[in-house]
């Protein structure tokens, strides 16, 4: 797997020169842990030899004695000062410098001779000889074999100097072939054979785990590396992404506010375009107030002189004084009044105004609730009334090409909502239909329909808004609601109308916006509003 | 590497190099070594040396009455050879002796007899010699146990060393004299061993004369045993 990773050429001429000086650099450690860790071994074991010597002499020849006097027995001498000088070097230099190769080949040194010792104390009994093969197979332990050597050596020489002079001390017997110490010695070189095989293979053995140790490391130096610089590349990805995504959260905050600014420019847009309309709509009952206003006051004017003849005549009546003369004069006044027409007219006139007022009043009003401050939070709203006032508003856009019929439902309740917002999306859609009714009629003076609607069913109160316009043509009926999408000309919209009818609707009211269009019969949008106030509505 | 940089190999890292460092050794401390080493080798082939040396010192041993010493008041055998043996309860180095004799007791077919003069200090009686040499000895039957205030009658054997063996023929003429061990407490083949055998087969062909390993029996000098040693 490690071979297969990318970037990872663990077989590369510099890899390997670093696997090779790692390898020997965790070899040489590894042969002296070993070396220390026999070394304490050995330190323990030539201790418990040496004070089993001692126990020895003192159960075994406690004391020496001539006649009556005793003393201690040179045996004791000999376990303690004797077997103490085998001892204590060895394991001195085996704390103070431990895994070193004066450390093994002192102790090989030392337990050589312990051997001899007790090959010679025991008087050359065969069986002490086993000491000697246990102490080589210990001393294997260290896997080092010259350390064999150096303990082979010292007991050949002590059998040889032996079998020259003192055969029976190691041998056992008094006479015996001067090459006897040669047979011990093959033994010797037979068992040390077998461990130095063994040394051998242990050495080979710590190379390879040595080496698969450091290439282990080496891969795992390389993956290490690997990782950190992905790691790093990474922690730069993430910074850059991070500086993206808080760029794109300015962005969409720009947006945002652009869409609100947006949203609030079209209302002026729609409040812009209707001010002609509605402009018109107050400047005809104006202009027909003030005629009557007009004529009302010249109407007074020829009443006035009348009016003071009368009086005269009712004062002149109680004098009794010549009546005809004033009867005559008022009957040529009410004649230049004309006051028949004046009859006639003035009351119409009143009511002629006072119904002029009463509609500048109303536009003025529906003015007024059309262009509702934008709010926050929802409030709840008369849908029905909130129509009739958008209605009221965009007449002068509809009223030449189309009638507008309502049909209300008297029992909706009133709907959380955000007013307006929700008078703007009325607008939109109304002032679409007048449009698409203006296309459809042309100048033929024909005038379309509007019908304007409201129902409700469990959840929602459903406003429709149909005409009979010329439909929606069906390629672009998945886009009318795409920001900046417009079939009219241009000047005449700015294609964010339905869309930010659909963001209105959707996203504030967590209600549905959609419609249904046959081309060349008209078109019906409905609006679907939660009459329970949706999460969107109170955020 | 950067500091805020994580490496996740740093555990196995850290598993690397716990082991210890090795340890340098001081140019001094090794120089000191390579000057005491020989010189502990030299101490060591010294110990040896006063081992083997003491090991192979034989006790005195003076010159036996080349006839029974009737002033002993002991009686030979009358049936075979007459056997002597003069022992220090207490010397752990003649148990090697006893062995040697139980040997040659087996080796002879039980043929041995005679006494084991057993030195007793002044005032003291054979309670004092009740040891494990006393248990060896009831391996050899066909040897009394006497015992030897301070050793004199042992002294009269020409006996100053524990292990010491004296053999008498049936007609009381001495026929061997010395131990039975090569070397201190050391089992194992030896001429006196060796030589009694020959002289219980009827052999005339033995040394006569063998050195004694084992303690002294009646302490102190001994001016006779320097000069019958001396003596060709």
């Amino acid at each position: 797997m490690l071979q297969g990773m990318g970037g990872l050429a663990v077989n590369s001429p510099e890899n390997r020169a670093k696997v090779a000086e790692r390898t020997e650099a965790l070899l040489a450690r590894h042969r002296r842990a070993i070396h220390v860790h026999t070394d304490k071994l050995f330190i323990k074991l030539m201790i418990t030899q040496w004070v089993a010597g001692i126990l020895c002499a003192v159960f075994i020849s406690p004391r020496t004695w001539e006649g009556a006097s005793s003393g201690a027995h040179p045996h004791l001498w000999v376990a303690l000062f004797l077997g103490g000088l085998i001892t204590v070097i060895p394991v001195v230099i085996a704390v103070q410098q431990p895994g070193t190769a004066l450390s093994r080949h002192s102790i090989a040194l030392g337990q050589a001779f312990t051997s001899a010792l007790l090959i010679h104390l025991s008087g050359g009994r065969i069986e002490t000889h086993f000491h000697i093969f246990g102490s080589m197979a210990f001393l294997a332990f260290y896997r080092d074999w010259k350390v064999l050597v150096t303990a082979s050596v010292v007991t050949a020489v002590d059998h040889f100097l032996r079998s020259l002079y003192w055969p029976e001390s190691v041998f056992g017997v008094l006479l015996t072939s001067p090459w006897r110490w040669v047979e011990h010695a093959a033994w010797l070189l037979f068992e040390n054979f077998f461990l130095v095989i063994a040394c051998i293979r242990g050495q080979e053995e710590l190379r390879s785990i040595a080496k698969h140790r450091a290439e282990v490391e080496t891969t795992a130096d390389k993956v290490a590396n690997e990782v950190l610089l992905r790691t790093a590349e990474l922690r730069a990805s993430n910074a850059s992404l991070k500086s993206e995504v808080e760029e794109r959260m300015r962005a969409q905050e720009e947006r945002d506010q652009l869409g609100a600014q947006l949203l609030s420019a079209q209302k002026l847009e729609a409040v812009g375009q209707l001010a002609a309309g509605i402009a018109h709509e107050i400047n005809t009952p104006t202009q027909y107030v003030g005629d009557n206003t007009r004529f009302l006051q010249e109407a007074f004017d020829d009443l006035m002189p009348i009016l003071r003849t009368a009086r005269e005549l009712c004062a002149r009546a109680q004098d009794a004084d010549s009546p005809c003369a004033i009867t005559n004069a008022l009957r040529e006044q009410l004649e230049q009044a004309d006051v028949d027409y004046l009859i006639d007219e003035v009351p119409h006139a009143i009511v002629q105004s006072l119904d002029g007022i009463e509609r500048v009043t109303k536009i003025v009003r529906a003015m007024k609730e059309f262009s509702h401050p934008g709010s926050e939070d929802a409030v709840d709203v008369d849908i029905n009334h909130a129509l009739a006032s958008t209605i009221a508003v965009a007449t002068n856009e509809w009223k030449y090409v189309a009638e507008v019929e309502t049909r209300f439902d008297g029992a909706l309740p009133m709907v959380p909502c955000l007013p307006g917002e929700l008078n703007q999306v009325f607008l939109n859609i109304l002032v679409n239909a007048a449009h698409a009714i203006a296309d459809q009629v042309a100048d033929s003076g024909d005038l379309g329909t509007i019908t304007v609607s409201t129902e409700q069913d469990e959840e929602h109160a459903i406003v429709r808004i149909s005409d009979t316009g010329g439909g929606i043509p069906e390629d672009v009926q998945t886009r009318i609601f795409d920001p900046f999408f417009t079939t009219k000309e241009v000047g005449k919209g700015t294609g964010q109308g339905l869309a930010i009818a659909r963001a209105v609707i959707v996203k504030k009211h967590g209600g549905i916006l959609d419609f249904e269009s046959t081309p060349g019969r008209g078109t019906e949008f409905r609006i679907r509003l939660p009459l329970r106030r949706p999460q969107a509505v109170a955020a | 590497m950067q500091d805020w940089m994580v490496d996740p190999l740093a555990e196995f890292r850290a598993q690397s190099e716990t082991e210890p460092p090795a340890r340098h050794r001081p140019q001094l401390r090794r120089g000191l070594w390579a000057f005491a080493l020989p010189l502990w080798l030299v101490a060591v082939g010294a110990g040896f040396f006063w081992l083997l040396r003491y090991s192979n010192t034989p006790g005195p041993m003076g010159p036996a009455p080349r006839t029974w010493p009737a002033e002993t008041g002991l009686v030979p055998e009358s049936d075979g050879p007459t056997l002597v043996l003069c022992l220090h309860p207490r010397c752990p180095c003649s148990v090697a002796s006893l062995r040697e004799l139980q040997r040659l007791d087996a080796d002879t077919g039980g043929r041995l007899r005679g006494v084991a003069l057993l030195y007793v200090p002044p005032g003291e009686d054979l309670a004092w010699g009740e040891t494990e040499l006393m248990e060896l000895l009831q391996g050899l039957p066909g040897l009394q146990p006497i015992p030897d205030p301070e050793g004199r009658m042992a002294a009269r054997f020409g006996a100053h060393t524990s292990g010491a063996v004296v053999l008498y023929s049936e007609e009381g003429r001495l026929q061997f004299q010395g131990g039975v061990t090569a070397a201190r407490a050391h089992e194992g083949d030896n001429l006196g061993r060796e030589s009694l055998l020959s002289l219980y087969g009827g052999s005339g062909q033995v040394v006569a004369h063998t050195p004694v390993f084992g303690c002294p029996l009646q302490g102190g000098s001994c001016e006779c045993c320097r000069e019958w040693e001396a003596s060709p």
